[in-house]
């Protein structure tokens, strides 16, 4: 057998490989995903009821809209949602920390996507999530101020 | 009784020889697999089937005249090909199907291959598991790729490519560093062989062990961040719970 069927068949290799990693990341992600579902419609819930807070509303809208889609690259997912929910927190930090309640929830929604990158293990989704991470202790610290 | 022997010896030494085009360095794999056994007895048993209607028909006068060796040996091979034929090739619902007596043979070939290739995966991996375990894919893959290049010089270029096309694939897999060292170093040894993988990965590993191990601190370290920052959010959690 030549190199480039070797090469040809362990590809296919790769990609049952790579299915069944997906597979097995999607199966052990769903609990979190649906705890990140609860936390951003809570936070929606809380900031629908103060005008001062409709902006972070509206753009947590469009992650919760992205989280609701089923989507089979889930490290795409939880990159690109981790990277759009980092810069809302930061765009309304100020809004946010005067309100310990949508913390707490953030909180939570940031525990799930850091569980997540322990189960998948994929560097970007972990950098993305240290990220996370950091805005969080960010939030705390300036809340308690 | 002897004709029917080699009759059964040829059609098996046929299905032999298919699975080693395949499978060339797992000579003992195929023998230690049942599976393997099973395709080259049904494919001996095809020779024995067309040689016995032969002789129960008795077809080839002519060729029974030169004597029992040709007229077994002739027999067999028509036998292997008509087992190895379809008369037609059928598209059913996009799915292609080949119609004909074929399809009994090709059936215990695809269980055989698939079971060949299982086991050989298999004791690759336990093979290259233990080499690699200190060497990290992102610090060592350019190195791999370069000598292994260097070493393989016998390869085309369009066979570089293709390998080439292989190492990027491995790199955009959704995996953890250790798992993309592992499923590219079973690239390597298939194409290598055991030898020449050994050298490779002990070379790789005397130049590359410390930025190994630095990858490999650094994700530790990310791990342990993540950690923390989810014991201080249960810490918030729990100070704040009550507001809820």
């Amino acid at each position: 057998m030549n190199t480039d069927q070797i090469v040809k068949d362990f590809v296919g290799f790769i990609d049952g490989f790579e299915a069944r990693n997906l597979q097995s990341i999607n199966q052990s992600v769903a609990l979190q995903l649906n705890v990140m579902q609860t936390s951003l419609r809570i936070i929606c819930n809380i900031a629908n009821k103060k005008p001062e807070l409709i902006n972070l509303e509206k753009d947590l809208l469009i992650i919760e809209a992205a989280l609701n889609n089923p989507n089979p690259d889930i490290v795409s997912l939880l990159v690109k949602n981790g990277l759009q929910f980092s810069e809302i927190l930061l765009n309304h930090q100020a809004e946010i920390i005067k309100e310990k309640e949508i913390i707490k929830y953030i909180g939570l929604f940031i525990k799930s996507n850091i569980e997540a990158a322990e189960s998948c293990k994929d560097s970007q989704v972990i950098e993305t999530v240290i990220q996370l991470g950091d805005r969080f202790k960010d939030l705390v610290t300036k809340s308690s101020q | 009784m002897i004709p029917y022997f080699v009759s059964f010896l040829i059609g098996g030494l046929v299905g032999l020889t298919e699975l080693l085009s395949k499978y060339t360095w797992s000579f003992c794999n195929i023998f230690k697999n049942s599976a393997g056994w099973l395709y080259i007895s049904v494919s001996g048993s095809g020779s024995l089937l067309a040689y016995f209607f032969i002789v129960s028909f008795g077809l080839m006068p002519s060729v029974k005249a030169t004597g029992w060796f040709w007229h077994v040996f002739i027999s067999s091979v028509l036998g292997v090909a008509v087992f190895r034929s379809s008369f037609a090739n059928l598209d059913v619902g996009g799915k292609q199907f080949s119609a004909g007596v074929g399809v009994i043979l090709d059936v215990f070939k695809k269980r055989a291959e698939r079971n060949l290739d299982q086991d050989i995966q298999d004791s690759l991996y336990i093979t290259v598991l233990p080499l690699v375990s200190k060497l990290s894919f992102a610090a060592a893959k350019d190195h791999l790729v370069l000598l292994s290049s260097e070493v393989l010089r016998s390869l085309s270029d369009q066979e570089k490519k293709e390998y080439l096309k292989g190492v990027d694939r491995i790199s955009k897999l959704t995996a953890p560093d250790s798992s993309k060292m592992v499923v590219f170093s079973l690239l390597l040894i298939n194409l290598t062989g055991e030898k020449l993988f050994k050298t490779i990965i002990d070379n790789t590993t005397k130049l590359f062990a410390e930025q190994s191990k630095n990858v490999q601190d650094e994700l530790d370290e990310n791990m342990r961040r993540l950690a923390e920052y989810k014991s201080s959010i249960d810490n918030y959690t729990n100070e704040h719970g009550s507001n809820s």
